[in-house]
């Protein structure tokens, strides 16, 4: 809310320095956003919390630097004669929505001249409306706005010859409609108060007037409407149509239930001051049952001191509630028992009164303590899991990034991703507008992007959810990276990363994470090449995939050079066995040399594990030394060379165990395979 | 031949041997088996016992002669030797090693873990929660029912009626406490998504929670905590104020700001966990209390690393986020 110095200055009586002035609001908890100088005034814009909506006006925000300063504000009288009754018949029937309506009539008043030129308010008056933001529209809606920027009163004027019949405040029919004063026409449900008269709609109560009853140049006779409306029933309303007035953020917050007749009683005196004519005597239509209630609440001295850490004598406290205009009903021992004020919607807890003497007292003021409790930490983290796993593809080289959650459908679409998709319904914009299925469509962008830059090698991971909805909500914590060499290479690096390459960074994963009985198979991902990919599984459970990517993915996002990509399920990588240390062997181990000619067809994995069924439980590593094509060997063969080493924990082992371990091994190999040994 | 002479030669023989190959063949020559000066210990038995003695004497100094000689050589030829192994293994230094590229964390998880490692520190248990939370989680348990005007604050963005992106990490408040019971220490850091976005909004942000309920938790105690932790994030001591603010999930409510260079610079809300919250997830609030509070990571990160526009930290360029 903005709002002048000199309309505070004038409520307090005293000027004060806009820097205090201004420092005192922001440590009450009006946050001042900024201060504009105007020619010798100052535009103070507050940051209005919304439980605050008792300082929506000069007076409001004044009341607040008075309790602080423990002082009160200057009292401001306005009072005008009054004639008879007014005419027109208010019915209220939405009781619940509108428990008070008080009501005026002004007849006789005239927005011109003799000469036919509008008449102009108080320079004042007019500037402070401005500084407010608020737009000038003729006098009479100036005063009343002027009166709600001073004390807080939305209020309305209906031109009384416009008017036909009663005047009833009541529920929308559903789809009924209002032509609003902003000319928009809204259809309404039934849960908006109205204000109507014979022919209909006057005014969507609380928002906005109609235009078919506005005040205009002509005008010469006005009911003022100063009514409380239930902040539950404005509450949402005018948001719904994407309209916000002045008058609807004020009735959606509170507004003091006690103002009303003193609402009309500035504005008459005002309208016949500035505009002429004479007023009727007000008219209140109140349902006490409906109205807010200033609430009772007990106020433990003991409890304050406990929640704020001081020693506030009863007396002190109880100076500081009054000064707010807390009243104080009555005190018995430990206990201030008080009755809230009517601009106050947001005391209902003894908890809401350590604040606000927390906010008197200042916050600085309280002391700081510090705070013994038990450690709560005991066992590893999921976070520190997780981020023992970044930390580890840092180290080996690769560069974390973190993409939005979000992400265009028609990119997971295109992808093959759209699987149990799940869609934002009001996305920011339509290319954030479901979330992430997976990692990949987040990592190609940035492949893409930093590749555009002229970057030819690349390695990126990404630590995220994903999301998915097949019957309910899924969200799972995916570790993805991918790898992009293009680059040409330096005169002591030569190799280029491949799959092997990849290989060897996912297994190194899976052995930092400690995860036992990991298994390879052929990729069932869509993503990835079908010759070259591989899924990972722990046990029986797919835990991640790697490999190539597949070349429709590079047509599908237009990208011509290949790259790496891997996927891990993060949860899967946490490691949760404890490690037992064991004691290496002091007997010496044995190795042999075996070269097998096979097959150029035949995988490694089909042999390695024949030789490993075979070479007895004391074989400690095998390492194949030596793949080789070509040379002496047929066209359709190849030669793989193993290293086998043994070792027991138990003796020396002999050189027969060795040697009848070996030819099984050999004679098993070429039954199964027909691998010959290489001479 | 007498001694003398034998001596000449020998001196002269060292004096030739220019290796380690010389120097063993020397070594044969005259100590070897057959060596001469063993052929001369040999014909000692020749001599007369009073002969004996004097000559066996010369031989000996001869011997030990010929072993200081070849000490000295040893050691001049060694060195040669290494000299010249040193001279073929040299090597152009200067050539340039073009290493890896270091990887490196995202300039946002480094802030969440320094934030982290100091709650760690104090004993705080690291939580996790859902993105797609209920309305119930991240509004109605927190204190804040349909139509609050607290609501307007969060641009929520709703994956279907009741199903929302949180726009807080604050409903993992309710959620640890329901799991955890009280006394409870607890932060979470973690992604929260509204619908903003300019220079200093973006639409998915990271945030930290801190929650901690025990017996006797005051307004001194998170004033204390959260001015220790401001001091430790940026390494010195500041000037930290708390000034009154509005969350309807905490009462009292306060905004902590620190002094900067421009001013006031308003850093994170907290206050005294909201009775209404406590009892929602089953705590007595005769018995406990608790503070609550809640930063945004990127302004820290923004703050620590002295950047301006937060749109950059989700753009993945490279070329920035390697530096951190």
């Amino acid at each position: 809310m903005k709002i002048l110095k000199s309309h505070l200055d004038e409520k307090l009586g005293e000027k004060k320095s806009v820097d205090n002035l201004s420092n005192q609001l922001t440590m009450l908890g009006l946050e001042v956003d900024s201060i504009a100088k105007l020619k010798s005034d100052f535009c103070i814009d507050i940051d209005l919390t919304p439980n605050r909506g008792d300082c929506f006006s000069a007076l409001g925000v004044a009341r607040e630097i008075a309790a602080s300063d423990q002082t009160s504000l200057k009292k401001e009288k306005y009072s005008v004669k009054k004639h008879g009754n007014s005419k027109t018949k208010v019915l209220v029937q939405a009781k619940e929505a509108c428990p008070k309506y008080s009501y005026l009539e002004i007849s006789n008043l005239s927005l011109t001249n003799s000469k036919g030129k509008v008449k102009e308010l108080p320079q004042q008056i007019n500037s402070r409306l401005e500084a407010a933001g608020i737009n000038l529209i003729n006098p009479v809606v100036d005063i009343l706005n002027y009166v709600m920027l001073d004390i807080g009163q939305p209020m309305h004027a209906f031109d009384k010859n416009k008017i036909s019949g009663d005047i009833k405040v009541r529920f929308a029919k559903n789809n009924e409609k209002v032509n609003l004063l902003d000319d928009q026409t809204i259809s309404l449900s039934k849960d908006s108060l109205l204000i109507t008269d014979a022919k209909g709609p006057i005014a969507f109560a609380g928002i906005m007037g109609s235009k078919d009853s506005s005040v205009e140049m002509d005008t010469s006779a006005v009911i003022l409407e100063s009514a409380f409306f239930a902040p539950k029933f404005i509450r949402g309303k005018a948001r719904k149509f994407g309209i916000q007035t002045d008058a609807s953020q004020r009735f959606e917050r509170g507004v003091d239930f006690n103002l009303q007749l003193k609402a009309l009683e500035m504005a008459s005196a005002l309208i016949i001051k500035y505009l002429g004519g004479s007023c009727t005597k007000a008219k209140e239509i109140v349902s006490n049952s409906d109205l807010p209630k200033q609430k009772k609440i007990n106020l433990s001295v003991n409890f304050l001191n406990q929640k704020i850490g001081t020693e506030l004598p009863i007396k002190k406290i109880k100076q500081l509630l009054q000064y707010l205009d807390i009243e104080i009903i009555d005190v018995q021992s430990d206990l201030i028992k008080i009755l809230t004020p009517s601009h106050r919607f947001d005391l209902e807890i003894q908890e809401d009164l350590v604040e606000e003497i927390a906010r008197l007292v200042g916050y600085d003021n309280l002391p700081n303590r510090e705070l013994k409790t038990a450690q709560q930490n005991f066992s590893k983290t999921d976070y520190s899991k997780t981020l023992e796993l970044k930390k580890f593809l840092t180290h080996n080289n690769f560069q974390e990034v973190i993409n939005y959650s979000f992400i265009d459908d028609g990119l997971q679409k295109e992808l093959e991703l759209s699987k149990g998709i799940i869609k934002i319904q009001n996305p920011i914009t339509e290319n954030l507008n479901s979330m992430r299925t997976s990692l990949f469509p987040g990592l190609i962008t940035n492949l893409i992007s930093n590749a555009k830059r002229g970057n030819d090698y690349l390695k990126i991971y990404e630590e995220g959810k994903v999301f998915s909805k097949i019957k309910s909500i899924k969200e799972s914590n995916h570790l993805a990276g991918l790898i992009f060499d293009q680059e040409k290479k330096s005169w002591n690096r030569s190799s280029t990363f491949d799959f092997y390459s990849l290989k060897e960074l996912a297994l190194n994963i899976t052995k930092f994470s400690n995860v036992a009985d990991i298994s390879l198979k052929k990729s069932s991902s869509n993503l990835l090449h079908p010759k070259i990919s591989a899924d990972i599984f722990k046990a029986n459970k797919k835990i991640g995939s790697f490999g190539k990517v597949h070349p429709i993915i590079l047509k599908t996002i237009n990208f011509k050079k290949p790259f790496f990509y891997f996927e891990f399920q993060t949860n899967e990588l946490f490691n949760s066995k404890s490690t037992k240390l064991v004691e290496p062997s002091k007997f010496p181990s044995m190795q042999r040399d075996l070269a097998f000619i096979v097959s150029e067809k035949l995988d490694y994995i089909e042999l390695f594990n024949e030789i490993t069924k075979h070479a007895g439980k004391d074989l400690i590593d095998i390492k194949l030394f030596d793949l080789f094509k070509g040379g002496d060997l047929q066209k359709n063969q190849k030669s793989l060379a193993f290293r086998l080493t043994w070792q027991s924990a138990k003796g020396t082992l002999e050189d027969s165990y060795i040697d009848s371990a070996i030819d099984k091994i050999v004679k098993n190999s070429k039954s199964k395979f027909g691998a010959k040994l290489r001479s | 031949m007498d001694l003398q002479q034998l001596k000449k030669q020998l001196s002269k023989d060292l004096n030739k041997a220019s290796n380690s190959k010389d120097l063993q063949d020397l070594k044969i020559k005259y100590l070897g088996k057959k060596g001469r000066i063993s052929l001369l210990s040999k014909d000692l038995g020749k001599l007369s016992q009073s002969e004996r003695p004097k000559a066996g004497k010369a031989i000996n100094l001869l011997k030990k002669f010929f072993e200081e000689q070849s000490q000295i050589l040893i050691k001049e030829i060694e060195q040669k030797e290494i000299n010249a192994i040193l001279e073929t293994e040299s090597i152009d230094i200067s050539l340039p090693v073009e290493s890896e590229k270091l990887g490196n964390l995202h300039p946002i998880t480094k802030t969440i873990d320094k934030i982290c490692q100091y709650f760690i520190s104090r004993g705080y248990f690291i939580e996790d929660g859902p993105e797609i939370e209920s309305e119930y989680f991240n509004f109605d348990a927190l204190n804040i029912p349909k139509d609050h005007p607290a609501r307007d604050m969060h641009d929520t963005f709703y994956v279907d009626a009741q199903m929302l992106l949180r726009t807080h990490t604050s409903p993992v408040q309710i959620r640890s406490i329901l799991k955890s019971k009280a006394p409870l220490k607890i932060i979470c850091p973690g992604k929260v998504y509204r619908s903003d976005a300019d220079q200093t909004h973006t639409p998915m942000f990271h945030q930290i929670e801190g929650l901690l309920i025990d017996e006797k938790v005051n307004f001194g105690n998170l004033k204390h905590e959260l001015t220790e932790f401001l001091n430790y994030f940026f390494g010195k001591k500041l000037k930290v104020r708390f000034r009154p603010s509005y969350f309807p999930f905490t009462e009292p409510s306060a905004e902590v700001d620190i002094m900067d260079k421009k001013g006031w610079l308003e850093i994170m809300g907290c206050g005294m966990v909201h009775p209404n919250v406590l009892k929602e997830a089953g705590v007595d609030p005769k018995k406990y209390s608790g503070f609550a509070f809640g930063l945004g990571i990127e302004r820290m990160t923004k703050l620590d690393y002295q950047m301006d526009d937060m749109r950059l930290l989700f753009e993945n360029d490279l070329r920035l986020i390697s530096q951190s």
